[in-house]
């Protein structure tokens, strides 16, 4: 145990201060929370995952295969909705309420964020 | 106060209203009846001397005195005839001091022509008589002496026959009751004499009538005996089976270490062994934290927001690096709003419960076959399947591997206590959740979670 807290210890060290930003959205690596025009959002850990894709990668359209493969690690069937309900369950915590969306659906490509 | 002594007094008392309503409306039909005889008897004597003085004209007093002595006077106490005129004067005989009629009383008895009245001790009748000769008032008077010698005897009759019923209603209900509790006591008696010693005793069904309460109270018992006879075994068994599992890796352990420190070895031999006692140890570990989550689970900390589509992954990072690649995840289509996927739960004992089903499929199939964690949502109903193409389990096993320690025939080769499963329903189902496994031996077993959820 004490093993695996100086390990998470040294590993917050090296990310600490890795904040993500996109207008008034923030998102911190380190200390797992996200915040929008400075109220808090609750998301689970897939919900956080694919926000921190979608940041990390700002202006650039990301597939459902490569979306799918980053935050699951895994390859779905076409059948599968999950990429597109995941998104769909982020934009109602992260772009509800607001006027300006952050998270776009590029048709037929993916998913990209930016401000428009 | 017992419940006997309480019917005891309770019949005793409802007796005893009822007996003296009954003994109330006797004696006061007597004292109406002799009062009605006795008004009925002096009016006659009024008649009759109506008749002897004023019909029979010119009848001297000493006559009628005669008379009344011979004819009348026997049968009634005390008895005192008067007549008076219009003017409410004495006529024929003279006015007998000890009985004066007020004149209010002889004027009532003008108007009204029958007054009964009393004097003194005595009770009369005042009768208007009309003659050829005028109007005349008739006046007979006497002690109703029988009749309240009589009334007298009749109450003193009506008191015994009452303090005798209530002496006789007591004992009667006292022995009814105790005979009706007697069977009561006796089930006391023989649960009394149950201790944890001797749980195998059972209390005499037969102690009273078939089907009446005291019966289905010692079925009740019985039934309670039953329960805490198999709590104990269970516990027993437990107990016992708990230690034996204990002790297995222990022993190894020692006699492992003894053989080590049996003379000097090369430090990559007690680099060896070391890590195998080591690997005891873990083993003992992860047994007795299993032994303890299994009777300290309560919904008491059931405080966290779970997303069941989350648990898989979370599920996957728990397992051992090596295996890691063996588990696919699978997801039917989700719902659009994700309410439904979020319970209130424990996340630590669900993924617990999960990785426990994971192992288990993980240990018990081959190291190249995939072990598929498929998640599902339909209609309210949350599904996590654990398949697995494994050993799978014995038919007549299937019952039994939710028994604590409980291991099947072909389970043995693996290492393993037999708590994860007992361990995982006992969570699931603190959850509001249902854990069904499904098994063929020699082609997989499929272990499903099920949680009914607001769709």
């Amino acid at each position: 145990m004490a093993r695996v807290r100086a390990l998470t210890r040294r590993r917050g060290k090296e990310v600490k201060g890795a904040q993500l930003t996109l207008a008034d959205l923030t998102l911190d690596t380190a200390a797992k929370t996200v915040t929008r025009a400075g109220q808090p959002i609750k998301l689970t850990a897939r919900e956080f995952g694919l926000l921190e894709l979608l940041m990390r990668h700002t202006g650039r359209v990301l597939s459902r295969a490569e979306i799918a493969g980053d935050v699951w690690e895994e390859s779905f069937d076409a059948g599968s909705n999950v990429v597109d309900v995941y998104v769909n369950y982020l934009r109602n915590k992260v772009d509800k309420g607001f006027t300006q969306k952050l998270i776009h659906t590029v048709v037929g490509m993916g998913y990209v964020m930016r401000v428009e | 106060m017992t419940i006997r002594n309480r019917l005891t007094w309770l019949f005793v008392g409802l007796v005893a209203v009822l007996l003296l309503a009954v003994m109330s409306v006797i004696y006061v039909l007597q004292l109406d009846y002799t009062q009605e005889e006795f008004q009925q008897r002096l009016l006659d004597r009024a008649e009759v001397t109506g008749y002897v003085f004023l019909e029979q004209d010119e009848l001297r007093a000493e006559a009628f005195q005669n008379f009344q002595r011979h004819y009348l006077r026997r049968t009634l106490t005390n008895e005192v005839l008067q007549i008076y005129d219009a003017r409410l004067t004495p006529r024929f005989l003279a006015e007998d001091i000890r009985v004066k009629v007020p004149d209010p009383v002889l004027a009532q008895i003008l108007t009204e022509k029958l007054v009964y009245f009393t004097i003194g001790s005595r009770q009369a009748v005042g009768l208007f008589y009309h003659d050829n000769q005028g109007d005349y008032i008739i006046v007979a008077a006497a002690e109703n002496i029988f009749g309240q010698a009589r009334l007298e005897h009749l109450a003193t009759i009506l008191a015994c026959i009452f303090v005798t019923s209530m002496v006789a209603i007591y004992v009667a209900g006292r022995v009814f009751a105790g005979k009706a509790l007697a069977p009561i006591a006796a089930v006391n008696d023989q649960v009394d004499r149950i201790t944890a010693q001797d749980l195998h005793l059972r209390v005499n069904e037969e102690l009273s009538h078939e089907q009446d309460e005291i019966t289905r109270l010692a079925r009740t018992f019985n039934r309670m005996l039953e329960r805490l006879e198999d709590g104990f075994e269970t516990q027993r068994t437990f107990v016992s089976n708990a230690s034996h599992e204990l002790r297995t890796p222990l022993t190894a352990s020692i006699g492992e270490l003894q053989v080590l420190l049996n003379r000097e070895r090369e430090p990559a031999a007690y680099r060896e062994a070391l890590a195998s006692v080591l690997g005891e140890l873990q083993q003992l570990k992860q047994l007795l934290n299993n032994l303890l989550d299994l009777n300290q689970t309560s919904s008491a900390n059931l405080t966290d927001d779970v997303r069941l589509d989350e648990l898989p992954w979370e599920v996957r990072e728990a397992v051992a690096p090596d295996q890691r690649h063996r588990v696919q995840i699978t997801l039917d289509e989700l719902p659009a709003d994700p309410a439904p996927l979020e319970i209130r739960g424990n996340r630590q004992l669900l993924s617990r419960a999960l990785t426990n089903l994971l192992d288990n499929a993980l240990k018990y199939s081959a190291p190249d076959t995939p072990v598929t964690l498929h998640f599902s949502y339909n209609a309210g109903l949350v599904r996590l399947q654990v398949k697995d193409q494994g050993i799978g389990i014995n038919e007549k096993a299937l019952p039994q591997i939710f028994q604590p320690f409980y291991r099947a025939d072909n389970a043995r080769g693996v290492v393993g206590h037999g708590v994860g499963l007992p361990l995982a329903r006992r969570i699931v189902e603190l959850h509001g959740g249902q854990l069904r496994v499904q098994s063929r031996l020699g082609e997989g077993t499929t272990a499903e979670v099920l949680f009914s959820v607001v769709g």
